[in-house]
């Protein structure tokens, strides 16, 4: 045993037992659900404003269920109290289509507070009270890429709906949601007019998604259960349609500014006020 | 002139694999690991447009595919040029090949699995092996490395110092990896800002017991506990190879390279928490510490191979 060449294979050995503690940690995984191939090639153009509404839970809940619909409805406003937080602004110069698309900064959508404090984009949804099963809508809730933003930022689906998936822009996005109870999946959609469709079975609020090619581009989505809940429109109202007589835990989720719940009892044909204000910090 | 090209080459195909752990770091600090969602292909396609994430995620593919090739190439030149019997020289420069190529499909894995932490970590500790193995192997090729082994052996005359050294210098090297794995696992679940603040852990000396129930918060901790024994342990065996570097210098500027690079480090980790996880000072510390892990394991070679010089010229005295 002389000569360092061969005493040398000390090194040698710690190098393979190290390679393969490193190997034998990466053993497992998960499945893989991109099995849902690109459907349409038709560019379809939902903007903010029919994507809101093709998410709209009261209206598209239809069919018998086991679970009632009634004639109450919940409405408020939600507003921010104090000095309004101010966006953050950012380029779109990683992609040459989106910064012609949006030349000069650009502010966050992750705060929208209108000029009379009333908070855009909070998801409001029944949390508890809701007895019975809802199934899930025939439509589709739809989200689209349009301008390198997503369209719309906050939306809510009803466990087991369809969710469309569309690229309106000439330029290559992928599609990641981030979900933890429902399958993960992140899709290429390089073409503009492309479309997959995908489903989030179990209710989840909310679901992350996002593009790792613009990074400034995310979304979430609330998925329930039932077909009670809203967004919040640009001025902070919204609305829960064809609710039951009962007593509601109604939580509103901001992205920035987390969450609030609080009881409403309503009655069979009742509306009720729920506001709720968020405040910096809080 | 055979000696002289492995020489150049080996030195090249470290650096490169340097570059490729650099972009590999720029991929996850501007979190465009899942920027293309297929794999081997992006988008279907061998060369997609390199706009936003896709530049990070398709380029580190690119640099990653060049740089196998290069490993690939090492080992071939190795295995048939290399002059004399260089057994383990060979078993290393393969060992590198093995390994980036089971690297690049850990990469691949880890992608169409959508970046589960165990795989992504796994990918990063196996890179850190490539660089370490294409490093030594630039070592034994160097002329450093047969002054060390075949010529000069005035260093093993003061073997209990040396010895020392070497130890202190496998135990810091080590420290390194670990931690380098705990960083690695820290950076692919999201940890990286569960402590927010620095040098304070949410406000206080040490996280309280319900702030230790936070998600991330634990490896956090650990990373930053690992810190501490590394900075003890580095500074421990720099001053251990100081004490030889009269009779070789080198150790004296490794002591010194080897002290700096982590002090940058323990700079570059804080620098990351109070700029909220900049890309490019995240990036800086993955590559800082992947320095700081080659020079131990360099520093580590050489003594190494002093020792057994020392030792080979002690028997062959004997006798």
């Amino acid at each position: 045993m002389t000569g360092p060449a061969i005493r040398f294979r000390f090194a040698a050995l710690c190098a393979a037992a190290l390679m393969g503690t490193a190997l034998l940690s990466g053993c497992g995984g998960k499945d893989d659900d991109d099995e849902d191939r690109p459907k349409s090639a038709r560019a379809a153009g939902a903007g903010k404003e029919g994507a809101s509404a093709s998410a709209s839970p009261a209206a598209s809940a239809a069919g018998p269920a086991a679970g009632a619909m009634g004639a109450a409805s919940i409405t408020g406003k939600i507003v921010f109290e104090g000095a309004a937080p101010v966006p953050e602004k950012y380029k779109m110069s990683a992609d040459a289509f989106c910064a012609k698309a949006h030349p000069g900064d650009v502010a966050r959508q992750d705060i929208e507070i209108g000029p009379d404090k009333g908070i855009a984009d909070v998801f409001v949804y029944v949390k508890s009270g809701i007895s019975g099963t809802y199934p899930a809508p025939t439509t589709a809730a739809t989200i689209d890429q349009k301008g390198c933003t997503y369209h719309p930022h906050v939306f809510g689906m009803v466990a087991g709906q369809s969710l469309d998936i569309l690229n309106s822009d000439d330029t290559l996005h992928n599609i990641h949601a981030l979900p933890e109870k429902n399958e993960a999946f992140n899709l290429g959609m390089p073409v503009k007019g492309m479309k997959y469709t995908k489903k989030f079975d179990k209710p989840e609020v909310m679901i992350r998604i996002k593009c790792d090619v613009h990074g400034w581009m995310s979304a979430y989505c609330g998925v329930v259960s039932h077909p009670f809940f809203a967004v919040t429109a640009a001025d902070g109202t919204y609305t829960i349609k064809n609710l039951p007589a009962g007593t509601y835990t109604i939580e509103a989720w901001h992205e920035k500014f987390g969450t609030q719940t609080q009881q409403v009892t309503v009655g069979a044909q009742e509306s009720k006020s729920a506001p709720f204000t968020f405040k910096a910090g809080a | 002139m055979r000696e002289a090209f492995l020489r150049v080459g080996t030195r090249t195909v470290a650096v490169c694999v340097f570059l490729l752990l650099v972009a590999g770091a720029l991929v996850t600090s501007t979190e465009s690991g899942l920027a293309v969602p297929d794999w081997p292909l992006s988008y279907g396609k061998v060369m997609p447009p390199m706009v936003g994430g896709i530049l990070y995620e398709h380029g580190h593919r690119l640099i990653a595919a060049a740089v196998s090739t290069l490993v690939g190439l090492e080992f071939g030149a190795i295995f048939f040029f290399s002059e004399g019997n260089r057994r383990t020289l060979k078993i290393l420069a393969g060992a590198a090949f093995v390994a980036i190529l089971l690297q690049a499909a850990l990469g691949g894995l880890t992608v169409l699995l959508l970046l589960p932490p165990i795989v992504s970590s796994a990918h990063a500790a196996l890179a850190e092996v490539v660089f370490a193995l294409t490093a030594v192997v630039a070592l034994m090729c160097s002329k450093t490395w047969r002054e060390l082994v075949e010529e000069n052996l005035r260093i093993s005359s003061n073997g209990a110092e040396s010895m020392r050294a070497f130890r202190w210098t496998l135990a810091a090297t080590a420290a390194i990896y670990i931690q380098i794995v705990l960083g690695a696992v820290m950076r692919h679940t999201g940890a990286g800002l569960a402590i927010p603040d620095f040098p304070t852990s949410f406000g206080g000396f040490f996280p309280s017991a319900a702030d230790l129930a936070l998600p991330g918060v634990p490896i956090h901790l650990a990373h930053r506990l690992g810190a501490v024994v590394v900075v003890l342990l580095v500074f421990r065996a720099a001053g251990a190879l100081s004490k030889i570097s009269p009779s070789r210098p080198l150790f004296g500027i490794a002591a010194s390279a080897w002290a700096g690079l982590v002090t940058i480090q323990v700079l570059l980790g804080a620098l990351s928490i109070w700029s909220r996880k900049a890309p490019s000072l995240t990036a800086a510390h993955l590559a800082t510490g992947a320095l700081c892990w080659v020079t131990g394991v360099l520093a580590a070679a050489c003594l190494g191979a002093c020792r057994n010089s020392g030792n080979a010229l002690s028997s062959a005295r004997r006798a």
